[in-house]
């Protein structure tokens, strides 16, 4: 890995930890979604700033060009974040059919008073 | 004993008429609820025209989430036995009686109204028959229980069984998903002989190109509710 590239993915994940704070800010992001975020930028930025660790585990995984390595650790990073995302769809899309059901059950039961009623 | 049909209707305005007056000719004993999944024809407006009984959702669920609608209107309102009936006239009232006695005789959780085992009446269309034999022969391998129509729409829970519905009911094509689900939990199923008729307006919620979907998602849900089911025994 170049020097000048250690700049330019040093800087890369720079940007990256101000728009991750900058969304936690202004409440964009839940905290508890935003901790895969977090680690994701903690390993590169580890990793940038000692790459001696990245060649020491691409030596021992056979990768020989350095940076493969980095964006393999990218690319088990992005499949964790779409998993997480996938997983919160669901559970929301659980969440809303829940909210639907009631709503529709407490609107039939409003209907039935009323004609009881004869409002 | 009080007694619900529930009868999910999406798009049903040219039959639901003719359902509901059926069920009130053919099955008095029963309750009935129509659950108008978001219809964008008149089905809310024949509804409320006639007086019906129904609950409207106000965002489409698809089938499961409708007749899950369903379960939850029985258990909350302390029905014993749920009866799940087309909206689309397919399903003949006039069996309604004899399955629930069958469900109380038998002392059943659930019963079906099968098409295949006397093999009378409308018998579906040939590609349609071997998915549903595939079907049951994948519930048979994963439960080692027969179901010949896996697929019917038509079927009788008791008040465990709507309990259990209530809580959790697969979203879309949950009708063979949704058996395996309670064999797993060891409620027993049982079968009736009935005829069914082809529906009489609207269109099946099963289309040419989503078979495929269907037969996949359906399978890994079977499959994956039997190891649910080894991990919870051990």
């Amino acid at each position: 890995m170049s020097e000048v590239l250690r700049w330019v993915l040093g800087a890369g994940v720079l940007v990256y930890f101000i728009l991750v704070i900058y969304f936690l800010k202004r409440r964009l992001i839940d905290l508890k979604y935003s901790l895969v975020w977090l680690l994701a930028g903690i390993c590169m930025a580890v990793l940038i700033l000692w790459p001696d660790i990245l060649y020491t585990l691409m030596e021992a995984f056979g990768i020989s060009i350095p940076v493969n390595g980095l964006f393999l650790v990218c690319i088990g990073f992005v499949i964790v974040i779409l998993m997480s995302l996938t997983s919160i769809v669901s559970k929301q899309t659980d969440r809303i059919k829940q909210l639907v059901q009631h709503q529709a059950l407490l609107e039939q039961r409003i209907r039935e008073l009323e004609k009881k009623e004869g409002i | 004993m009080k007694k619900l049909i529930i009868i999910p209707a999406y798009n049903e305005g040219e039959s639901i008429y003719n359902t509901i007056k059926d069920i009130e000719e053919h099955a008095p004993d029963f309750d009935y609820i129509i659950v108008n999944d978001c219809s964008t024809d008149n089905t809310k407006e024949i509804c409320m025209e006639h007086g019906f009984h129904y609950i409207d959702l106000p965002i489409n669920q698809g089938i499961g989430g409708a007749v899950q609608t369903g379960y939850l209107y029985a258990a909350e309102n302390g029905y014993d036995i749920a009866v799940q009936v087309d909206g689309d006239g397919q399903h003949n009232p006039e069996f309604l009686e004899q399955m629930a006695e069958v469900l109380q005789r038998d002392q059943a959780d659930m019963v079906i109204g099968s098409r295949f085992i006397e093999r009378k009446g409308f018998q579906s269309s040939a590609a349609r028959r071997i998915g549903i034999r595939y079907f049951t022969g994948l519930i048979r391998l994963m439960t080692g229980k027969k179901i010949t129509d896996p697929t019917s729409g038509l079927r009788m829970a008791g008040r465990d069984v709507i309990l259990i519905f209530a809580k959790s009911y697969p979203r879309d094509y949950p009708e063979p998903e949704s058996v395996v689900d309670i064999l797993c939990k060891n409620k027993k199923v049982e079968e009736v002989p009935v005829l069914m008729r082809e529906r009489q307006g609207g269109i099946s919620s099963i289309r040419m190109g989503k078979s495929v979907y269907y037969m996949i998602k359906v399978s890994l849900a079977i499959i994956l509710c039997r190891i649910a089911q080894k991990r919870g025994g051990k």
